[in-house]
């Protein structure tokens, strides 16, 4: 929401940049003639290099020159009276104001002579006698009258339109040109297409040269150092063969001559201004820049380039300030010292000179994609300071982690990546997001090098439109949507490499996914169902004892998980694979969960150790001295290494057992099924059996244990299962089930409950009857007579002295009662429940009845829950 | 419950037999109604009484508090179970009490 304001704030602020841009400067003087500009006072611009800043310093040297690289940034500064004049190519400013360049009129003497406008020829071509070849070309066009044909279509009657020009089919060579794509009629884009006089003439040029033709677009100030260093061939765009740059390069004979005028602001009444709303204004520039000859087109070509040039740079820029970095922690001192100078180098070179060097100096004479130099020349840039930021995130990083690592084993290497590394990118790549977004907005110069990115259209654009301000616009809010989306994209980043802010789980661990997943789970027979409805999870390194009354499925349960028996209904999983799936492979399954039994199942045919090492061999496919060196190793741990070649039934039930569970543990299982592993043995071997499991779950072994051993299920389970009736009828830390069950059923188990149960007690109750019935259950229970005594006096100063008096007046209290006895504790609770509203038989005062359950009992205790009265009393 | 009345002179003795509970007490508030009348010595004795509630206790604090104006009252042959009653009511204070 916030962000979304925030860039609602920055559009309105940019459009309001964009009315202040149209507002007009105080007018000077008027100006109508030449010679008036000849004064310090007035300020007049003049384009590089070309004719005008030639005739400008012949003719006008008083005046203040400004230098322009581009035409249309000429038309901008005079149309809002930042200049008094521009001196340019009198056609291509009588185009601008064709065009709708407002409020600027052209000086109708010209400035000085006439100049020549030539091919400009490279010094370092490829193609023999280019020069030659050029003039050649122009003599025969001039003499057929192409030229003049051209210029009066082109130039004289301004309509524009490509003729057809055969290409070669078997060219001879390739020919390279270089033009500016920016200067209507002569070289212009129409849409995503060059057009005009001079892009004519290449492929004319082109064709008479039987040569397949390349054109590459270059400001004014770059297309001659391109020439230069032998980027292209020849140079048609437009250009004036001044003195200076003959210098440089050579020019061909005059294609045509051309006039240098002086533009200047268009006088009160003289120019035809329009007024027009802000908001027609807008609409008026938004369809010049976007929709006329679907030049969006070439918007979205020049952003793709600005978005590849800075995520190629970006990524190759990383992995070289990586090296860099690395080379900087070298112990060869030549070494660092290169790469220490390599980065003040870069860092202290502008970025554009950069570029020049590389495209124009060290690939100048290879024939190499502009768009590649710009990702070399970036990459440099971007690896520079991403080393400096690695090597100071590598310094931040503590020496005693590094410490730590190697005193563990770990090589240097693997203490730099493992340790070291992932914590300084939490260091330095919070500083190299930053550093990324100004890369994205320094592609911009990469017009410099004939690369079309988003700033380079833009001019294109402007060039043809004479729209002043409007692209500049759309261009920064482009950049502006573009660099706040690659933030937002390494913000995510920055969020997956710090570890902290990652979701916390260990890769390639099973941490918190299930071992074993049951669902639904249900087994009926013809005669019973020992599971009705069994949902579960078993997660990695649990421990979990199964308990309950006998017949309530807790081993069919187990036999399900292991498809010893098949569900009749329901899903289960283990470790990912659905088990219950027909086209699940049951034995591979099964050779992740080991089984012991309770009649331990020992192959009798085979000694201890051979029982061990089967289903390693045969299964696990390890070799035979594998086996028994593993099966030896579990069986000293279980201290029956002594008994290794004995056969089973030399062995006394608990050592069976053991053996047994080496057995299961030898086959690497991912979870231990025990189904009741102590029941069979004599009570003095339990103990050894249940020594051996405990380690097991020491170690971290996965495990569910069907048991009737409550202690040691208490003691060594991390979670409980209390079956019954078909179904796990609570789940809970060991803590609950066996201290606070929740549940009733649970209670009555975990605590060895005997029960006695009246409900529906009334006025008419059969008080004689039950009071016989109590002491029966009490003598049955071997209660003391003190005990007994005791319970039916509760019975009797509960029911008839306080609740039955009390409610026989109101509608139904619906009373029963529970006598539970706890022969572990040696407890009996009396636990009364009752309708009505709260009511606390004895806690009204002191009277007789209550003193004497005070005095009987070893506890109270009232609670009103969901409208019911519970009253327990322990004896 | 099973009371069985004895009078010898001033003297008035009631063996209890069985349970003195809420059903029970009546019998015995009934049975002592005008017969202590004038009696200076009532002995209560306990000896087969195997229960005791808080019905039972009201009676005997009735029987007493009408003793007092008249005479005396003993508790006889009383068991633990039953002396624990007494005590933990405190009316081991109000009675005199004989233990088994």
């Amino acid at each position: 929401m916030a962000a979304k304001k925030r860039i609602a704030f920055l559009i309105v602020a940019l459009l309001g940049m964009l009315c202040l841009g149209g507002c007009k400067k105080q007018e000077n003087e008027k100006i109508t003639s030449i010679e008036q500009l000849n004064n310090p006072a007035y300020t007049i611009g003049v384009p590089e290099g070309g004719a005008g800043m030639y005739m400008a310093e012949k003719y006008l040297p008083e005046a203040k020159h400004k230098t322009f690289s581009g035409n249309a940034s000429g038309y901008l500064a005079i149309s809002q009276g930042k200049l008094d004049g521009f001196v340019y190519d009198r056609v291509m400013m009588e185009f601008a104001i064709a065009s709708g360049l407002e409020d600027v009129e052209l000086l109708e003497e010209n400035l000085g002579e006439s100049m020549d406008v030539a091919v400009g020829i490279s010094p370092k071509s490829q193609i023999d006698h280019l020069k030659d070849k050029v003039n050649q070309f122009l003599a025969e066009a001039k003499a057929e009258g192409t030229l003049d044909d051209m210029y009066d279509r082109w130039v004289s009657r301004a309509e524009g339109t490509m003729p057809e020009i055969p290409m070669p089919q078997a060219p001879d060579c390739k020919l390279k040109v270089g033009t500016t794509g920016m200067v209507q009629p002569f070289s212009y884009y129409e849409g995503t297409t060059l057009a005009g006089y001079d892009v004519e003439l290449i492929y004319r040029f082109g064709a008479w040269l039987n040569a397949e033709v390349e054109i590459k677009i270059y400001d004014y100030d770059g297309i001659i150092a391109a020439a230069q260093a032998g980027d292209i061939d020849c140079i048609m765009a437009n250009l004036n063969a001044t003195e200076e740059r003959r210098k440089h390069i050579e020019f061909s004979d005059c294609v045509y001559p051309s006039e240098t005028a002086v533009m200047v602001r268009a006088g009160q009444g003289n120019g035809a201004v329009r007024e027009t709303g802000f908001w027609a204004g807008l609409k008026d520039s938004f369809q010049g820049t976007f929709v006329e000859e679907g030049r969006w087109r070439l918007i979205v070509q020049g952003l793709g380039i600005t978005i590849l040039i800075s995520v190629l740079s970006g990524i190759f820029g990383l992995c070289l300030g990586f090296g860099i970095c690395m080379l900087q922690r070298t112990g060869y001192k030549p070494v660092r010292l290169a790469a220490a100078v390599f980065v003040r180098v870069v860092q202290g070179m502008p970025i554009v000179v950069l570029l020049m060097i590389l495209y124009y100096g060290i690939f100048g004479s290879v024939d190499i994609s502009e768009v590649l130099v710009a990702v070399i020349g970036f990459s440099i840039n971007f690896g520079a300071y991403s080393s400096e930021m690695m090597r100071t995130g590598i310094e931040a990083v503590d020496k005693g982690q590094s410490e730590a690592a190697l005193a563990m084993g770990y090589t240097r290497g693997q203490t730099f990546f493992k340790i070291i590394f992932p914590q300084a990118a939490g260091h330095f790549i919070p500083v190299l997001k930053g550093e990324f977004i100004s890369l994205v907005k320094m592609t911009s110069v990469v017009g410099y090098i004939a690369v079309q990115d988003l700033t380079k259209v833009s001019d294109i654009i402007r060039s043809r439109t004479m729209e002043a301000f409007f692209p500049l616009i759309v261009t920064a809010i482009i950049y502006f949507a573009v660099a706040n989306a690659m933030a937002a994209a390494l913000s995510f980043a920055e969020r997956m490499a710090v570890p902290k802010r990652k979701k916390r789980s260990i890769k390639g661990v099973n941490t918190d996914q299930s071992v074993i997943s049951i669902r639904h789970l249900r087994k009926e027979y013809p005669d019973v169902t020992p599971l009705a409805d069994v949902s579960a999870e078993v997660k990695k390194g649990e421990v979990i004892s199964v308990i309950g009354p006998s017949g309530t499925g807790k081993s069919t349960l187990l036999r399900c998980i292991n498809l010893l028996e098949i569900p009749t209904k329901g899903e289960i999983t283990v470790d990912g694979v659905v088990t219950t799936d027909k086209k699940c492979k049951v034995n591979l399954v099964r050779r992740k969960m080991g089984m012991v039994f309770q009649s331990f199942n020992l192959f009798a045919h085979k000694a201890v150790i051979e029982n061990i090492m089967m289903g390693q061999v045969d299964l696990l496919g390890r070799s035979r001295q594998e086996a028994y060196d593993r099966g030896m190793e579990l069986l000293r741990g279980i201290g029956l290494a002594e008994k290794a070649l004995a056969f089973p039934d030399e062995l006394s039930g608990g050592q069976k057992q053991r053996a047994a569970i080496a057995r299961a543990v030898a086959m690497e299982p991912e979870i231990l099924l025990f189904d009741e592993p102590t029941s069979a043995l004599d009570p003095t071997m339990v103990g050894e059996v249940l020594s051996v499991i405990r380690s097991l779950a020491r170690q971290g072994m996965t495990m569910i244990i069907v048991t009737h051993e409550m202690k040691f299920a208490r003691d060594v389970s991390t979670r409980v299962w209390y079956m019954d009736q078909g179904e796990i009828y609570e789940d809970g830390l060991p803590e609950q089930i066996f201290h606070h069950p929740k549940r009733e059923r649970t209670r009555i188990f975990v605590w060895q409950l005997k029960v006695l149960h009246a409900e529906k007690i009334s006025c008419d109750f059969d008080f004689p009857a039950f009071m016989t019935r109590l002491e029966e259950f009490g003598r049955k229970q071997q209660l003391t007579q003190r005990q007994i005594f005791a319970m039916q006096l509760a019975v009797e100063e509960v029911l008839m002295q306080k609740l039955l008096p009390v409610g026989r007046g109101t509608e139904k209290m619906d009373i029963s009662l529970d006598v539970e006895y706890s022969e572990r504790e040696n407890l009996a609770q009396m636990r009364f429940a009752y309708g009505g509203p709260s009511f606390h038989p004895f806690g009204s005062g002191d009277d007789l009845s209550g003193r004497m359950m005070k005095g009987m009992s070893v506890g109270m205790e009232h609670r009103f829950v969901d409208g019911v009265n519970h009253f327990i009393i322990s004896i | 419950m099973k009371i069985t009345k004895t009078q010898n002179g001033n003297h008035l003795c009631f063996a209890l037999e069985g349970r003195l509970d809420t059903n029970t007490a009546p019998e015995l508030e009934m049975a002592m109604k005008g017969a202590i009348d004038g009696v200076g010595e009532l002995t209560i004795d306990m000896s087969s009484l195997d229960y005791l509630s808080s019905a039972g206790l009201r009676v005997l604090l009735g029987a007493q508090k009408i003793m007092n104006k008249q005479g005396s009252m003993r508790v006889t042959h009383v068991n633990d179970t039953i002396m624990e009653i007494f005590e933990v009511t405190g009316f081991s204070d109000i009675l005199t009490i004989e233990k088994a």
